[in-house]
C-alpha cells in the first residue's frame, strides 16, 4: 500500500502521457486524413466536354512523406520526446525540494540502483507506449493513403517512400534493419541522458565526469537525427555507457 | 563499532569535518556539540554515506558500511526526510517492509507519547510533529545505532524534558544513540559521553565519568575547551554605551 502511494505520481503521469499521447496521434491522423482529402480533390479538374470532375492528366499526388510532415507527425515525437524528459526531472526534484525525502531513499538497506531505475522507468515505458502508438497510427496513415488515393494517382512503393523518406524513419528505420537497434536504444538513451545531467548537477564538482559522460549522449542523439551511418553503433554503445555511468553515479558518487 | 579513522570531508576545498578519529561503542548515549558549522551533521551524514570522504575510513564492526547495514543504523533529523504524501501508519507499512527488526511496541509506545495522529499526511503535520515522526521511526527502526541530528527543533521544553526520560526507560543496553544538538542544558544528564567539534575537528572527546573524575561538570569543561569569555556580553554592553556617552 505505502509502496503504492510512493509510486503513484509515477503511474498517474504514465497514464495520463499515455492517454495524452493517444488523443495526439488521434488529432494527427484526423488532420493527416483532411490534408489528404483536400489534395485529393486537387487532383481532378474540371472537364468542359464531360461536364464533371475528372482526373487531371497533369496533376500529381502529394507524397505521403510530405502529408506525414504537414499533419505534425515530427512536432508531436519532439513534444513526446521533451515531456518525457522533463518526467524525471520533476520527480528526483521533487525529493529534494517537496521533502528531503532522497535522504530516506539514500539509507534504505537496498541498492540505490533501484532509485535510478524508478526514475527511469516511467519516462521510458511512456515512449515505448508512444512508439508503438505511433506506428500504429503512421501504418493506419498509410492504409488511408492507399485506399483513398485513386489508383492512377496512387505514387508507386508508398510504403517504402514512408519509411524510408519520411521523418518516421527516425523512429522506424524498417528499410534499413541494422538502424532499428539505434531507434529503439533512443527511447532509453534520451531520459537516461536526462537523469544523468540531473545527477551530475546534484553532485557538483563531483559530477562532473557525468556530465561529459551525459554530454556524448546528447552527440549520440545528434548523430541519430541527421542519420549519420555511425548510428547504427554509436547510438546503442552510448547508451549501454549512459545507463552504466548514471548506475555507477547513483551508487558511488554524493547525491544529497 | 562504528569506527572514524582520520575521516575528512571536502566541499569545494573546505573541510566539513577533519581527521575526525572516534568509536561509537554499543550501549554509549554521545552528545555530539559544536557551534554552527562546526561539521555536527557533516559527521553523521559521512556515517549515513550522504557524504563521500576525502580521506580516512568509517567502519562498523571493522568493516566498511555496506547497503545492507543501513538497517543497522537509523537516523532523524529536523530537515524533513520523510515522505509528504504518505500518512503514519503508510511511513509504517514502508519502514517495516525494509527494516526486519522494525519495533511495533516502540512505535506505539511512542506515537502515543507524543501523541501523532495515524492518518495524517506528513505534509499536513507541524514542524515539530515531523521532526518527532522522524525521531520515532529512527528509535523503532530496529537499529543498534541511532544517529539524532537536530531532532527537537520545534518541539517545546516539556515535550523535549519528557521525551529524554521515556528514551532511557526504553533504550535497549546494546543501543547507541548519537545526538547532534545545540541544546546542552537539557542533554547535559541524559548523555554518558560528549564530543566536541570547533571548526571541522574534534576538540574535546569525555565520558561523564572522566569529567567527574576530574571535579568538572560539561558546561565548563566546554567553556574551557572552547576559550569561552565570560566577560563578551559585559564587554560588548561597556562599547556600546561608551560610544552612546561620546
Amino acid at each position: 500500500m505505502s509502496f503504492w502511494r510512493i509510486i503513484k505520481s509515477r503511474v498517474i503521469a504514465v497514464a495520463a502521457g499515455i492517454v495524452l499521447i493517444f488523443i495526439s496521434l488521434r488529432i494527427v491522423y484526423v488532420n493527416f486524413a483532411g490534408i489528404m482529402r483536400i489534395a485529393i480533390e486537387e487532383l481532378y479538374q474540371f472537364d468542359d466536354v464531360l461536364e464533371k470532375l475528372v482526373l487531371g492528366s497533369n496533376t500529381i499526388m502529394v507524397p505521403i512523406n510530405d502529408l506525414l510532415q504537414r499533419a505534425g507527425v515530427i512536432p508531436l515525437m519532439f513534444i513526446a520526446f521533451f515531456a518525457a524528459s522533463i518526467m524525471p526531472v520533476i520527480f528526483i526534484m521533487k525529493d529534494y525540494y517537496e521533502t528531503k525525502s532522497i535522504c530516506t531513499f539514500m539509507r534504505l538497506p537496498v541498492s540505490k540502483t533501484f532509485y535510478y531505475l524508478d526514475k527511469l522507468f516511467p519516462p521510458v515505458l511512456l515512449l515505448g507506449a508512444f512508439w508503438f502508438m505511433l506506428l500504429g497510427t503512421v501504418s493506419a496513415m498509410a492504409r488511408l493513403y492507399i485506399r483513398e488515393v485513386p489508383a492512377e494517382k496512387l505514387p508507386p512503393d508508398v510504403r517504402m517512400t514512408l519509411w524510408r523518406y519520411s521523418s518516421a524513419r527516425l523512429l522506424y528505420p524498417f528499410e534499413d534493419p541494422s538502424h532499428i537497434p539505434a531507434a529503439l536504444s533512443l527511447i532509453i538513451l534520451v531520459p537516461a541522458v536526462v537523469i544523468l545531467f540531473v545527477l551530475a548537477e546534484r553532485s557538483k564538482k563531483r559530477g562532473i565526469f557525468s556530465g561529459v559522460i551525459a554530454c556524448t549522449g546528447v552527440a549520440a542523439i545528434l548523430i541519430h537525427l541527421l542519420n549519420l551511418p555511425a548510428s547504427t553503433w554509436v547510438v546503442p554503445s552510448i547508451t549501454a555507457i549512459v545507463l552504466s555511468v548514471g548506475i555507477w553515479h547513483i551508487n558511488r558518487v554524493q547525491i544529497t | 563499532m562504528i569506527e572514524m579513522k582520520e575521516a575528512q570531508v571536502t566541499y569545494d576545498g573546505n573541510c566539513g569535518i577533519r581527521n575526525v578519529s572516534l568509536c561509537f561503542r554499543p550501549g554509549e548515549i554521545i552528545g555530539l556539540f559544536g557551534e554552527n558549522g562546526a561539521g555536527k551533521s557533516t559527521l553523521l551524514n559521512a556515517i549515513l554515506g550522504y557524504v563521500s570522504l576525502s580521506h580516512g575510513e568509517i567502519t562498523l564492526d571493522g568493516k566498511s558500511i555496506k547497503r545492507k547495514d543501513m538497517t543497522r543504523i537509523s537516523f532523524a533529523t529536523s530537515e524533513h526526510t520523510l515522505f509528504p504524501q504518505l500518512t503514519t501508519d503508510e511511513h509504517k507499512a514502508f519502514f517495516k517492509s525494509f527494516f526486519p527488526r522494525f519495533s511495533d511496541e516502540r512505535y506505539d509506545l511512542l506515537m502515543k507519547f507524543f501523541g501523532l495522529p495515524k492518518n495524517k499526511k506528513y505534509r499536513e503535520m507541524s514542524t515539530g510533529q515531523q521532526n518527532q515522526l522522524e525521531t520515532i521511526f529512527a528509535l523503532s527502526q530496529g537499529a543498534e545505532y541511532v544517529l539524532l541530528d537536530e531532532p527537537f527543533a520545534g518541539n517545546d521544553i516539556f515535550n523535549r524534558e519528557d521525551f529524554y526520560k521515556v528514551l532511557l526507560g526504553i533504550l535497549e543496553p546494546t543501543e547507541c544513540l548519537i545526538i547532534s544538538t545545540h541544546l546542552i542544558e537539557e542533554i547535559k544528564n541524559f548523555v554518558g559521553r560528549v564530543v566536541l567539534l570547533k571548526k571541522s575537528e574534534i576538540v574535546g572527546d569525555k565520558t561523564c565519568e572522566e569529567l567527574d573524575e576530574e571535579g568538572k561538570d560539561l558546561i565548563s569543561w566546554m567553556r574551557e575547551i572552547y576559550k569561552y569569555d565570560e566577560n563578551r556580553a559585559a564587554n560588548v554592553i561597556r562599547g556600546f554605551q561608551k560610544e552612546k556617552e561620546k
